[in-house]
């Protein structure tokens, strides 16, 4: 299945390009494409991201215009694509 | 109290407005909001309440008005540089809105005065840099039961969701830890922080006055690069430390 990651706010910043197409098995889940996405990560992207348990909670993960859980484990569907919005607290 | 002649003329347009009307603008002239921070979407925001006349507003913002404030600041003027910035604030707005009360506090809020900031108003909006002062004021809200209107930006992109607590996600729903790596200081052009602040007026005003569909449980996401609005059905944590045990609204 074809999957877009895309990284909106301080992440965009910190990323060469704001969408990654990645390629996963049917069946696979929200939380399977987080381990995919740091790989290539730069190191503050990835500090920004994540933490030792995976992706940091307070990191919105965007899937079909609602805020999903990754460790719920949500089924992807082929051509979906998952946003990443780290907090954002400019005023 | 009906509105005075003075007050149909000056809000004579407004009230065509489907859903306003006498008794929308009537409401707003009672209401009470807490703006707090003033800068970049704050100033612009309580520009925007006080011309469609809210009765009354309590800002709360520190310190004096610095360069880099200029760009976007918009209560700020320039002979204002180095003074407080608060009163400039109480200033500009005074001068478009004579009939508005201003209770204007030089503090940022914090663990000593949220409660009393929170007390004062009958909504909140919340236009703080920094989260620790976000979630103090969302969790003041909630134990007040007062709404809550988040607004926050970050270089080309920005987001809005409206609190109403027990009904909605609060903020420690969506940031259930203190994010790290969060500077002070973030990119940002004036008009981006001006468009989401207006956005954020326009939903104070929507609930205030009791019209139009509201950003509940919804983040609405902008992004000024392409020019897209996004609509985000957010969820609330049952397991939120701040929210989790909180009732619906009466």
């Amino acid at each position: 299945m074809q999957i877009t990651i895309q990284l909106l706010g301080q992440a965009r910043q910190l990323s060469a390009s704001d969408r990654m197409v990645v390629e996963v098995a049917e069946g696979a889940s929200v939380d399977d494409l987080i381990p995919l996405l740091l790989t290539e990560a730069s190191n503050p992207l990835r500090d920004l991201l994540s933490d030792d348990s995976g992706l940091r909670r307070s990191v919105m993960a965007i899937l079909r215009e609602e805020t999903v859980d990754p460790s719920r484990g949500d089924l992807l569907q082929d051509g979906d694509e998952l946003s990443l919005l780290p907090p954002m607290s400019g005023g | 109290m009906p509105l005075t002649d003075e007050e149909r003329a000056i809000y004579e347009w407004q009230m065509w407005v489907d859903g306003m009307g006498e008794k929308g603008q009537a409401r707003l002239r009672g209401a009470t909001a807490l703006v707090t921070r003033v800068g970049g979407l704050g100033g612009p925001l309580a520009q925007s309440l006080a011309a469609a006349g809210i009765g009354k507003l309590i800002l709360a913002h520190a310190g004096n008005t610095k360069p880099s404030d200029l760009n976007r600041q918009i209560l700020q003027t320039h002979d204002q540089l180095g003074q407080s910035r608060i009163e400039s604030c109480r200033r500009r707005l005074l001068e478009l809105n004579p009939r508005l009360e201003i209770e204007a506090i030089p503090e940022n809020a914090s663990e000593e005065n949220v409660a009393s900031l929170v007390a004062g108003a009958d909504i909140v909006f919340d236009c703080a840099p920094l989260f620790e002062e976000r979630l103090l004021l969302n969790r003041e809200c909630v134990r007040q039961g007062k709404p809550l209107i988040d607004a926050a930006m970050f270089g080309l992109e920005g987001q809005l969701t409206t609190i109403i607590p027990g009904q909605t996600p609060c903020l420690a729903c969506l940031y259930p830890e203190l994010p790290p790596g969060w500077k002070r200081q973030f990119p940002v052009i004036g008009a981006v922080s001006a468009v989401v602040a207006n956005l954020a007026a326009l939903e104070g005003i929507k609930l205030l006055a009791g019209f139009g569909e509201l950003l509940t449980g919804k983040l609405l996401i902008y992004d000024a690069r392409s020019m897209t609005f996004r609509k985000i059905t957010l969820h609330r944590r049952p397991d939120c430390s701040v929210c989790g045990k909180t009732p619906p609204p009466a």
